[in-house]
C-alpha cells in the first residue's frame, strides 16, 4: 500500500502529530488498543490513470484515516494536527513513495459506545493522494 | 472484437502520447437529386468527401523515455540521419508492431540530442536491432562518452549503452555503422538510470502538436494498430484545434482535432 508508506512517513515526521500519538500510526488496526489516542489508516479505493502508452504512470488513491480517543477535546485537536499535515502536502518523495498531492476530502465524527473500553471518539477522515508510479 | 487501446492515431509515424482515444470521421456530402423519375422515392448522389480525426489524452511531462520520436528514425525535427536513408516501419518491433525502421548506412551518424539529463545522472541509451555485421551505438555530452560496438544477428536484440554525464551540457545519442551496410532498428530509448528499464514508446507532447498547428504544418495522419497485414487509413491533414483543460486536483487532458485534406488512403500494413 504505497499510499499508505506516504501517510506513515509524513504524519511519524510531523511533531505536531507525533506529540499526541507518538508512533502509534498503523495501518488497517491499532497495535495497542489500550492507549490513547491513536491513528489507523485504510486505503478505501485506487484509480489507476490509464492512456494507451501502457501501465499507469499516476495512481489517484483514496485514504481514510481514523483517529481514535477517549477525550473528545484533545482528539480534536489530534484531527486539526493530521489535517495540517497532509492536506496540500508539498509534492515528492515521502516513505519512498512518489506523492504529487494530497487532497483533504470529507471529516466526519463518530462514537463507539464500547463497555471495555468506557467509550472512546473517532474521528474520520479522507483524503485522496495522487502518486506517479 | 478490436480492443480500442490498440487503435492509434498517428502523426507522421510518431504516435500522439498518453491518449485515452481517439476517433476517426470520413464523410460524403450528398446531394439529393430526386425527379419526377423518382417515383416518389428520395434519390441522392455522393459527392465531396472529406475525413477528420480527434484525439484526447492526458497532458504528459517529461517520460520516462527521454528519447523523441522512439518508433521513427525519419523524424528529421527530431533526428538528424545525416546520409544514411532510413526505410520506415520496415519490419516487426520487439512488441509485435511494424514500427522497425531499416537503416541503410553511409558513414554518417544518426544523432539525438537529449535534454533533462542532469548533472550525475546515469543515462542509458537502448534499442532494438537485427542485421549482419556491425554498428555502434554511442551516448555522449561534451567530455564523456560511452560506446559499445554490436555484432548484428538475426534476430531482434536488446542492446544498451550506459554514460555518467558528468556536466551539464545535453547529452547526445549516436547510431552509426561498423561493418554493417544496413540494420533494423526498433524501440530506442534513453532513460535515467544504469539499466535500460522495460521499453515505452515516446509520442507527441501537447507542446509539439501547438507548434504544428502554429506553424500551419501539414501532417499526415494515421490511424492504424501498427499490425502486419491490417488495414490503416491515412490522409495529409492540418491541426484545427487544440484543447488544453486542467481541472482542480485532477489531471490535465488535451484534446486534438485534424482535418483531413485531399484524398484518404486504406492501405495495408
Amino acid at each position: 500500500m504505497k499510499a499508505g508508506k506516504a501517510i506513515y512517513n509524513i504524519l511519524t515526521n510531523t511533531s505536531a502529530v507525533t506529540s499526541y500519538v507518538s508512533t502509534r500510526i498503523s495501518p488497517l488496526k491499532a497495535n495497542n488498543l489500550a492507549q490513547f489516542p491513536y491513528v489507523v489508516y485504510e486505503q478505501v479505493s485506487l484509480v489507476p490513470t490509464i492512456d494507451k502508452d501502457g501501465p499507469s504512470k499516476l495512481d489517484v488513491i483514496r485514504v481514510q484515516i481514523n483517529i481514535l480517543h477517549n477525550n473528545y477535546d484533545t482528539l480534536s485537536n489530534v484531527a486539526d494536527a493530521i489535517r495540517t499535515a497532509l492536506e496540500r502536502k508539498t509534492s515528492g518523495t515521502y516513505g519512498g513513495v512518489n506523492v504529487q498531492s494530497i487532497v483533504f476530502d470529507n471529516e466526519g465524527e463518530m462514537y463507539n459506545d464500547n463497555v471495555d473500553l468506557d467509550g472512546i471518539y473517532g474521528w474520520q477522515q479522507d483524503y485522496i493522494l495522487r502518486i506517479k508510479n | 472484437m478490436t480492443n480500442g487501446t490498440d487503435i492509434l492515431l498517428l502523426i507522421d509515424n510518431d504516435p500522439i502520447a498518453a491518449l485515452t482515444s481517439n476517433d476517426f470521421n470520413c464523410e460524403v456530402d450528398v446531394k439529393d437529386i430526386t425527379s419526377k423519375d423518382s417515383a416518389g422515392w428520395r434519390e441522392c448522389k455522393p459527392m465531396k468527401k472529406s475525413f477528420n480525426g480527434s484525439a484526447n489524452g492526458f497532458i504528459k511531462g517529461v517520460g520516462i523515455n527521454l528519447v523523441r520520436s522512439s518508433e521513427n528514425l525519419a523524424n528529421a525535427t527530431n533526428w538528424s540521419k545525416g546520409t544514411n536513408t532510413i526505410t520506415s516501419n520496415s519490419a516487426v518491433d520487439a512488441f509485435g508492431r511494424k514500427t522497425a525502421d531499416l537503416i541503410t548506412f553511409t558513414t554518417a551518424e544518426i544523432t539525438q540530442s537529449i535534454d533533462y539529463v542532469q548533472i550525475d545522472d546515469y543515462v542509458t541509451f537502448s534499442l532494438y536491432a537485427k542485421g549482419s555485421g556491425t554498428m555502434v551505438i554511442r551516448v555522449e555530452n561534451l567530455d564523456y562518452n560511452s560506446s559499445q560496438t554490436i555484432t548484428l544477428s538475426g534476430t531482434l536484440t536488446r542492446y544498451s549503452v550506459t554514460l555518467l554525464s558528468n556536466d551539464s551540457n545535453d547529452v547526445t545519442v549516436k547510431i552509426y555503422k561498423g561493418t554493417a551496410t544496413s540494420a533494423t532498428v526498433a524501440n530506442i530509448m534513453v532513460n535515467i538510470g544504469q539499466t535500460a528499464l522495460p521499453y515505452t514508446r515516446s509520442g507527441y507532447t501537447f507542446d509539439e502538436l501547438y507548434d504544428l498547428q502554429n506553424n500551419g504544418t501539414k501532417i499526415t495522419m494515421r490511424i492504424s494498430d501498427q499490425i502486419d497485414g491490417n488495414k490503416q487509413y491515412s490522409g495529409f491533414g492540418y491541426i484545427k484545434s487544440l484543447k488544453h483543460t486542467d481541472p482542480v486536483e485532477d489531471t490535465s487532458t488535451f484534446t486534438c482535432s485534424i482535418e483531413g485534406t485531399a484524398d484518404l488512403s486504406k492501405t495495408t500494413i
